[in-house]
This record gives structure tokens, C-alpha cells and sequence, in this order.
């Protein structure tokens, strides 16, 4: 079963940014720091599992103060650090 | 009129100019002042508290700033954060939607900002600032603002929200905004 490393954005507009320091302090901050929050996820690559862990993701919503709604989610499994 | 006491925060030393913002009725920002203050006066007006000053004027305004945003360099700013935002929303709703209006925020706050600002409960004061940050040229503003928004569906909010779920030129704000309407 092929795993795939999907992330959960913050907002879907982030990738459509032209500013790369816009998407960074969008996506990969918080509080004025580097978001260190569980956003990055590895999954089987179907649908239901994909579902699932978006589901359990904003299921932490009082932690990370996120709202249920569509999210953008994208595969990220091609880029290395 | 009456004359009310209006609150500016102290400038950092040797700073001589204090912003102030001007609420000209019980909700709405009307208009956005400079007053200038020397130490001298700073002296005649200096309260018990050191971050503050109290001034009389005439008219019906409400004032407040913290030194932090008096700070006239965007450098010396210390960027705001999101439980900051939170708790003016909470607090002082009027001191966020002056800093979404006039704080001079990086889209990546903006869009914050804007999203914690549709957690007030007043439609009337949040409405009118959320509305105009649906021109913004950021998509991730705009995306904010939709998310403040949905929250606030009156009529006016709604026929705002189809016309940008039809035409924004960002397919994300658009979705955003279809998702608020349906």
C-alpha cells in the first residue's frame, strides 16, 4: 500500500501566494514562531484514510484552535528537507 | 457633545507623537488621529499609570492604544499574535478591527486577524471591516476575511459572499466563499 505524506493547510489561498514570506508565516508559524504543531501526516494514499486523519486533525481543534471546515490538503511526499 | 476623557498610551521616550483612534459613536471607527505630546505636557497629563495619559477633549470618543502600537517603526513593532487577536475579541473588539483597519498587518496576520474578528458578536461593527478586506489584494486576506464573514450571514454579507464565491480570481476564496453560503 503506497504511503503518502499529506499536510493540512491553514488556508487554501497559501498556495496560490506569490510571497514566500506570506506562505511561511501563514503556514509554518504560529505565535510568532515556527508552527511545531502536528500538520504532516503519513497515510495509506486512498481516500478513506485520507478522511480519516483530516477528520482526527480537526478533531483537535481545542488545541490547535481549528474550525471544522474544507481543507486544502496537499501530498507532499516529493519534497525533502 | 460632552467633554470625555480620552486615553492615549505614552510613546516610547523621546518619541513625541501618540496616535490615538477616535470612535465616533458606541461601534464605529470614524476617524484616525495623531496628537502631539511633549514631555512637558506628558508631565501635566501622566496618570498613576506609566503607560498611559489621560487627556481631555471634547466629543464623543474612546481611546486606547498600547505603547507597543504606538511604536512608529515598523521594526521596533513587535508583530501581534494570534492570542493576542484572540483575546481583543474578547476584550477590546473595537482595538482589533482598528489594528485590521489601520494596524498595518502582514497578510499573514490579516488573515488571522480577520477570521478572530468574525468570533465577535456585534455584526454591525465586524461586518463593514471584514467587507472591505473581501478587495484585498492577498488571496490569503481574502480567504481570512470569507472565514470572519461566515459567521456574520446577513443578507448584505451573503450577496457579497456569492459575488466572490462567482468571480474572486482565486479559486481558494472562491470555495471558501461557497462554502459560507451554502
Amino acid at each position: 500500500m503506497a504511503l503518502i505524506l499529506l499536510r493540512i493547510a491553514r488556508r487554501s489561498a497559501s498556495f496560490e501566494e506569490v510571497d514566500s514570506q506570506t506562505i511561511l508565516e501563514t503556514e509554518f508559524s504560529h505565535e510568532g514562531r515556527p508552527d511545531l504543531r502536528l500538520s504532516v501526516y503519513e497515510v495509506a494514499d486512498e481516500h478513506a484514510e485520507i478522511v480519516r486523519t483530516y477528520v482526527q486533525h480537526t478533531a483537535s481543534a481545542p488545541t490547535l484552535g481549528l474550525p471544522f471546515r474544507r481543507r486544502h490538503h496537499l501530498n507532499v511526499s516529493s519534497l525533502e528537507p | 457633545m460632552g467633554m470625555q476623557t480620552v486615553r492615549f498610551a505614552a510613546p516610547p521616550r523621546g518619541q513625541r507623537e501618540a496616535a490615538a483612534f477616535v470612535f465616533g459613536g458606541p461601534s464605529v471607527v470614524s476617524a484616525l488621529t495623531t496628537a502631539s505630546v511633549d514631555e512637558e505636557a506628558a508631565g501635566q497629563y501622566c496618570t498613576s499609570c506609566e503607560s498611559s495619559w489621560n487627556l481631555t477633549l471634547q466629543g464623543s470618543m474612546e481611546v486606547l492604544l498600547t505603547q507597543r502600537e504606538l511604536s512608529t517603526s515598523t521594526s521596533e513593532r513587535r508583530d501581534p499574535k494570534e492570542s493576542e487577536f484572540r483575546m481583543l475579541a474578547e476584550q477590546s473588539p473595537m482595538r482589533l478591527l482598528w489594528l485590521i483597519r489601520y494596524g498595518n498587518l502582514r497578510p499573514a496576520q490579516l488573515t488571522f486577524a480577520a477570521e478572530i474578528a468574525g468570533s465577535i458578536a456585534d455584526s454591525a461593527i465586524v461586518v463593514p471591516a471584514l467587507l472591505e478586506l473581501l478587495n484585498h489584494s492577498s488571496p490569503v486576506v481574502r480567504e481570512g476575511a470569507v472565514y470572519g464573514l461566515e459567521k456574520h450571514l446577513t443578507t448584505e454579507v451573503r450577496e457579497r459572499l456569492r459575488l466572490v464565491s462567482e468571480k474572486d480570481p482565486s479559486p481558494a476564496v472562491r470555495s471558501a466563499a461557497r462554502d459560507a453560503i451554502e
